[in-house]
């Protein structure tokens, strides 16, 4: 491993990389990212899975991280969603340091303000369907028969209205993600986390995916945050973080970018 | 400024709160449901706890029905010895007038052993029991059973009447008021036969026996050990009791061992599962709380089968050895019943000992490193 230490900026630095266009400093920030860094201690060696990541997200846009396997890109996601703290450097979510929040408050905000989305689901299998979906809402404190038909009304939305009380390893992977998703949008969070939503899938399930994420995203205004390596969920995107080495190489917009996707689909 | 960001994902007014919930009735709900559907998995956990306890309670009522065994056996042989003595000094008792005389360190247990062998295995004509008043002999208090009361058994309301004629057995020690010489010199010359067997041999002077009635025969009933023999046993049983504490703490061992592997292997396989929920909100504490209900119903029916188990199978093995009448009769229920219920308290906080500790740790993992995990 590397061992070098990223270049400080000054606060006015940041600013002026983030903010290069008038239209998007002006917008919201939900998630800001300062210099995060995160060391694994293995025992006898430090990993260095980031090494001081700065990154804004305003609020309702559709972002991808992207970056090659061991980049750090999962790193800085879990960081970001409150999965994990950072060795140094800040998170704030809503401006909030979630360094400074405590167990109780730290679950308050995952229940209700963020969404998860997982490359292998991370659905509970002795869990019908709708149980699963109705559990954040359990936790959220949502009374069972409010819980049963917002929980109904979601899996609707996302295309499962028939297979209420069928279990996760009944179904196939597609529909096992699209409860992931109805799972996230339980108690109508502010950022949804999709962490490689793509990558088990095979390719048109995974375009059926990122379909239904981008219709939740226009149709709720929810900030999507994607980590991913998947081409596909690029251009369909605002923005795109490339992450390398642990360190943020560049922060794209799409329409700056020059993305083609072949036709594969097959039967 | 602040106001204006936080909007979106704080709606104006609302700040960050404290999750709380999850109330007991959903947890175990959600704890029985997942019992259920993982029923194959949860009975090979609770098979560890059943197989742990069923040898914990085994080695305990093994060690019950053995010491109660024992026992039977000490006074089985006790009676033996006294009977096949008497027999010894008086020949057969086929036809004889019995008068019975006994007091003394022979338990009520014995004495009334003795009388139901002498009963039943020789048909004597009569049997008398008395005991000794300074002055005369008086019914004695020894209890009867109640097949005796009939057939050649009397109790002593005519015992003059029973002495006279009668092989007397005396069995005396000095624990009853000693009769009166010349009490007694009346009673052993009424008799056909008498025979004095003394407890303990040396408190009447033969010579003066001899005299009341010629035929008299005296003899002793105890049995000293030698010194050396009374060590011998001494070092068996010191011996016996180092095994049985040996062999109980190593089943204990062996219970521990087996129920903590079975709980952290049911937690730590769902790891992965504890980090999605604590993702979904929720607390550390509902984690343990969902493994708390999971553990405490999975301690409690395991420690009760294994119970049920530990005391069964040792109780058919010593049933086909010893027989079931002897084994019921010999056997301390009441010490069992508290072995059993010492067994299902140890099963069930066993259990949940061994569960909570991997929920905590679990619960308290940083839900991406639990998630990450895989086993």
């Amino acid at each position: 491993m590397e061992t070098s230490t990223s270049k400080a900026l000054s606060e006015q630095e940041i600013r002026d990389f983030l903010y290069f266009d008038e239209d998007i400093a002006e917008r919201r920030i939900v998630v800001r990212a300062q210099h995060v860094h995160k060391t694994y201690d293995l025992g006898r060696i430090k990993v260095k899975a980031l090494q001081g990541v700065d990154l804004c997200v305003f609020a309702g846009e559709f972002i991808a991280i992207m970056g090659p396997s061991g980049s750090g890109k999962s790193t800085f996601f879990n960081m970001i969603g409150g999965l994990d703290k950072p060795s140094a450097g800040k998170v704030f979510i809503d401006e909030v340091d979630i360094a400074q929040l405590d167990a109780f408050e730290l679950a308050w905000l995952r229940c209700r303000k963020i969404g998860y989305i997982f490359q292998s689901f991370n659905l509970i299998p002795v869990m019908t369907c709708l149980e699963n979906v109705m559990l954040p809402m359990t936790f959220a404190g949502v009374p069972s028969e409010e819980a049963f038909d917002r929980s109904c009304n979601i899996l609707r939305q996302v295309g499962l209205g028939h297979r209420l009380t069928h279990k996760p390893p009944q179904m196939s992977g597609g529909q096992q993600q699209r409860i992931a998703i109805a799972r996230a949008l339980a108690n109508q969070p502010a950022i949804i986390l999709a962490d490689e939503p793509t990558a088990n899938l095979d390719t048109n399930t995974g375009n059926e995916i990122i379909d239904l994420l981008v219709r939740l995203q226009e149709e709720t205004g929810v900030t999507v945050i994607s980590a991913t390596h998947d081409m596909k969920i690029l251009d369909r995107c605002e923005r795109v973080v490339w992450i390398r080495d642990g360190r943020c190489e560049r922060i794209e917009e799409r329409k700056n970018m020059d993305i083609q996707i072949g036709d594969v689909s097959g039967e | 400024m602040p106001e204006e960001r936080g909007k979106d994902i704080l709606p104006a007014g609302e700040r960050i709160h404290e999750q709380v919930i999850l109330p007991w009735n959903i947890a175990i709900r959600i704890t029985l449901r997942g019992l259920k559907i993982r029923l194959g998995r949860s009975l090979i956990t609770m098979s560890g706890v059943v197989l742990g306890i069923a040898f914990l309670m085994s080695v305990l009522s093994g060690d019950a029905f053995r010491a109660g065994l024992a026992a039977e056996t000490r006074t089985k042989t006790e009676v033996t010895r006294l009977v096949k003595l008497i027999e010894d000094e008086v020949g057969t008792f086929k036809g004889r007038k019995i008068a019975v005389l006994i007091s003394g360190p022979v338990t009520d247990e014995h004495k009334r052993r003795m009388l139901e062998r002498i009963a039943a295995r020789s048909d004597p004509q009569s049997i008398a029991v008395f005991a000794t008043q300074p002055d005369r002999l008086v019914p004695a208090t020894v209890p009867i059973p109640a097949e005796m009361k009939t057939g050649a058994f009397k109790l002593a309301s005519d015992f003059a009447d029973c002495v006279r004629d009668a092989h007397v057995l005396l069995l005396l020690d000095r624990e009853l008021p000693r009769i009166s010489d010349a009490a007694l010199a009346k009673y052993l010359a009424s008799m056909r036969q008498p025979v004095l067997l003394d407890y303990y041999h040396g408190r009447y002077d033969e010579a003066e026996l001899q005299k009341i009635n010629p035929k008299i025969v005296y003899s002793s009933l105890s049995y000293q050990m030698s010194e050396a023999e009374i060590k011998k046993a001494q070092r068996r049983k010191a011996q016996q009791e180092a095994r049985s504490i040996w062999i109980t703490v190593v089943s204990m061992l062996v219970t521990v061992i087996g129920i903590a592997n079975a709980m952290l292997m049911s937690v730590t396989e769902r790891i992965r599962e504890i980090g999605t929920m604590k993702c979904l909100g929720a607390l550390s504490k509902f984690v343990v709380k969902l493994f708390l209900i999971e553990s405490l119903i999975i301690g409690v029916l395991g420690a009760v089968f294994g119970t049920i188990l530990g005391f069964l199978v040792p109780f058919m093995a010593y049933m086909l050895s010893a027989g079931a009448s002897l084994l019921v009769h010999s056997t301390p229920f009441l010490q069992l019943a508290i072995y059993g219920l010492a067994s299902i308290a140890a099963g069930t906080g066993l259990a949940i000992v061994a569960a909570i500790y991997p929920a905590v740790v679990a619960a308290r993992m940083v839900p991406a490193d639990a998630l990450r995990t895989n086993v």
